[in-house]
């Protein structure tokens, strides 16, 4: 069978990727920017394959449904899935398996360009229907009470409410899932937001409490991994690349980690510490950055260490109150909870 | 003074040059990632061309309630306003699609525009990432734009005339780089800002899952790629002719002066994509106001003098 | 080159360029269309009750105002670009004293928080 010149070209092209991470993940997933045949992306239309690492209970496995939904045909999903667990949440039923995040980006190139060859796509997970039945009060099914009741096209309209100047404004509230860049891993906001500031925030901690804290780790490496997300969640990909393939390498004999001191120094000349500078409980933020840049820089090696489960998140909402949504999922990213996770075992 | 090229062929010059510029910036940004990544260049030639091959294969995703109309007058928009800054731009000595009197001013119209149509691709699909990403874009343009305007306007005094080719005519002793430093950076800044990359992409923030990206896959993603590839076209091809001289300089011919000079502004702002951190909208915008727009009048204000010296 | 002619040209190329796009765009699109939850937006997972659209809180409104006023003094500077060499000393002074009358605005504006929005 002739293949396309378009089709041959596809082929070379890298695969793009979401990462999603559940629980007990770790941040492993961001691994997969160290490989070249993959591209990490931020939305899930801009992906082919979903890569899902850890558990999804409950509610995280209903995010993950309404993600999967989201990717455009043709997609596919790989599963890295941790020791004991058998059962999948729907998203990932019949999806490829893979031990490791290492087997899992073989695996995404491989069935990424398989999709590309032709292969069938995954159906949705969700059933097709409209959020909500379109209500009205007219003939048509229009029209509701006052100017923005009703229901169009399946949701209502946001309503106002006082901000914390005393204006009333539209009030977006907005459930903002686990799966953005940046947030800490089963953790959702329940926001209101007004004009994209931060008027309420509670944040939901999704761990179902079973399950062991996922797979040993090094310090140094899960700060590489952090700093994967930070760069990620400063738009400098191609750094963030960087930093995954110095987290993945295997330290040199003579611990010299040119590599990672190079690294560092790339970060720190983009500015990111000075951006920061304001965020964060006395700019906490900029602090936690300076701090693994500067632990990055003086040790090369460290001893794996199995993590335990995550502290409970449940009280992190004030932290955010009165930040734009984009400093709010900075200051959240920046309390990094699974590094409490490695570090009260260290 | 240049020569235009004639109604029925400007069209086709322009879309040469932003055909084949926007696959140069887009190779360019290509190699540049790979190497601030560690990794080898190998098949960053054909890198642009395999990724829309296999991003066009993608579906098209709609969302709930977009507003279509606009979504596509955004695309359009945006791409025929790159085209319009590349036509007001002599390429060479009597070689311009549209380069008349008033070319600074259609330039200015250009970005303003461009803001506008950034704002609609996040706007009209409905969902919120891709709202706030427009809202905030909104903010920073309007810090932005003042600065481009008054550089431009600078680098016009000495030509007497808001024409593009005049301007480039007034610098054929001195480039106006040299004369008027600060001119340069600014524009930079401007078309970082309009370009939506590295530290200005606050339309397009991987902290707002690609803000007004967000929503889009398949050719809408694809053809804003071109868009955005071409707009650094026009803005380098406006900066070698504004600030670095245009066509003029030493032993080489002129095309090759013009091209080799927008490849290093080009050059430029893909570097600056890939190693400056994203700015806060918040930040920029003081910074903007209280910092570079004093920046822009003493530009203005060198300017003049040496004009009247 | 005459205004006219220019101006011809460039909405020659302008029409040009956004015919091609659209076509492009009309004509590469791909995939049938999309089932419900595919137009779900995207909130990393999450959800939302109403629709984005609302009547947003744009914080920088006051920015705005003061960018309208220095707008107009773009208008002015333009016809003063081209005058400039001839005019001399005069117009550098008159054009130094409107910018000056607009800093003062500036400096209020920034004093007032009108650049800060959170």
């Amino acid at each position: 069978m002739a293949v396309s010149p378009w089709r041959r070209l596809a082929r070379g092209a890298p695969v793009e990727v979401f990462a999603a991470a559940g629980m007990g993940a770790g941040l492993a997933h961001v691994e997969l920017a160290s490989v070249p045949d993959l591209r990490l992306v931020a939305s899930p239309r801009h992906a082919t394959v979903l890569v899902a690492v850890g558990r999804f209970p409950g509610p995280l496995g209903a995010a993950l449904a309404r993600l999967h939904d989201q990717l455009p045909h043709p997609r596919a999903a790989v599963w890295v899935r941790p020791a004991g667990v058998v059962e999948a949440p729907a998203a990932l039923d019949g999806a490829d398996l893979a031990q490791t995040v290492a087997h899992a980006s073989a695996s995404a190139v491989a069935v990424g360009r398989a999709l590309r060859d032709g292969a069938p796509s995954r159906p949705d997970v969700l059933p097709d229907a409209p959020p909500h039945p379109f209500e009205g009060l007219g003939d048509h099914r229009q029209g509701g009470e006052g100017m923005m009741g009703g229901v169009p096209w399946g949701r209502p309209m946001a309503m106002t409410g006082p901000d914390r100047d005393g204006l009333s404004l539209d009030r977006s509230e907005v459930r903002m899932g686990p799966f953005l860049v940046g947030m800490p891993e089963g953790v959702t906001v329940d926001a209101v937001l007004q004009g994209g500031v931060v008027q309420e925030a509670s944040v939901v901690d999704l761990d179902d409490g079973e399950g062991s804290g996922g797979s040993p780790t090094s310090l140094r490496r899960h700060r590489l991994r952090w700093l994967t997300e930070t760069c990620r969640l400063a738009g400098l990909d191609a750094l963030a690349a960087r930093a995954a393939t110095v987290a993945v390498a295997p330290v040199d004999a003579d611990h010299s980690d040119r590599d990672g001191a190079a690294l560092v120094r790339a970060v720190r000349r983009s500015g990111l510490v000075t951006t920061w500078r304001d965020l964060g409980d006395g700019g906490a933020a900029a602090a936690r950055l300076d701090e693994v840049l500067g632990r990055l820089e003086s040790s090369a090696a460290d001893e794996p260490v199995a993590p335990a489960r995550r502290p409970s998140l449940g009280e992190l909402g004030h932290h955010v109150l009165g930040l734009t949504w984009s400093d709010a999922l900075v200051v959240l990213h920046s309390l990094d909870p699974s590094a409490i996770a490695l570090e009260a075992d260290a | 003074m240049s020569t235009t090229v004639g109604w029925w062929a400007a069209p086709l010059l322009v879309l040469a040059v932003l055909g084949a510029g926007a696959y140069v910036v887009a190779v360019l940004d290509g190699l540049v990632a790979a190497r601030v990544a560690g990794r080898s260049a190998a098949g960053s030639l054909l890198g642009p061309a395999r990724w829309a091959a296999a991003t066009l294969a993608s579906q098209a995703l709609a969302t709930e309630r977009p507003d279509v109309a606009l979504r596509r007058t955004a695309l359009v928009g945006y791409a025929g306003l790159a085209a319009l800054g590349v036509a007001v731009v002599p390429l060479w000595d009597g070689v311009a699609a549209a380069d008349g009197p008033v070319g600074i001013v259609l330039w200015g119209t250009v970005e303003a525009l461009a803001i506008v149509a950034v704002f609609l691709r996040g706007w009209a699909v409905n969902g919120l990432l891709a709202l706030m990403a427009a809202y905030r874009f909104v903010a920073v343009g309007f810090a932005y734009l003042l600065l481009s305007m008054f550089v431009l306007i600078a680098a016009a005094l000495p030509a007497e005339s808001l024409g593009v080719g005049a301007v480039v005519d007034a610098q054929r002793g001195l480039w106006n780089v040299v004369r008027q430093p600060l001119g340069l950076p600014l524009f930079l800044v401007v078309a970082l800002g309009t370009v939506l990359w590295g530290p200005m992409a606050l339309g397009l923030g991987t902290d707002l899952g690609e803000g007004s990206a967000s929503e889009d896959s398949g050719v809408d993603r694809v053809l804003w790629r071109v868009g955005r590839a071409a707009m650094v076209v026009a803005f380098s091809v406006m900066a070698a002719a504004v600030f670095l001289g245009g066509w003029h300089g030493p032993l080489l011919p002129g095309p090759v002066w013009m091209v080799a000079k927008a490849l290093a502004v080009a050059a430029v702002l893909v570097v600056a994509r890939h190693r400056l951190a994203r700015v806060r909208a918040e930040r920029f915008v003081t910074v903007a106001w209280t910092v570079l727009l004093p920046l822009g009048f003493l530009d203005l204000a060198m300017a003049g003098v040496e004009t009247l010296a | 080159m005459a205004v006219y002619e220019s101006f011809a040209a460039a909405v020659v190329v302008l029409a040009a360029v956004v015919t091609l796009v659209g076509i492009a765009h009309w004509g590469l699109a791909q995939g049938a269309g999309s089932t419900w939850p595919q137009r779900a937006p995207y909130l990393g997972g999450g959800t939302q009750e109403s629709h984005a659209w609302s009547r947003y809180h744009a914080r920088w409104f006051p920015m705005a105002l003061v960018f309208i006023a220095f707008e107009m003094e773009m208008m002015f500077m333009y016809p003063w670009a081209v005058v400039f060499a001839a005019e001399g000393g005069k117009a550098m002074v008159e054009m130094g004293m409107f910018l000056g009358l607009l800093s003062v605005g500036l400096v209020y504006a920034w004093r007032e928080g009108a650049f800060r929005w959170q």
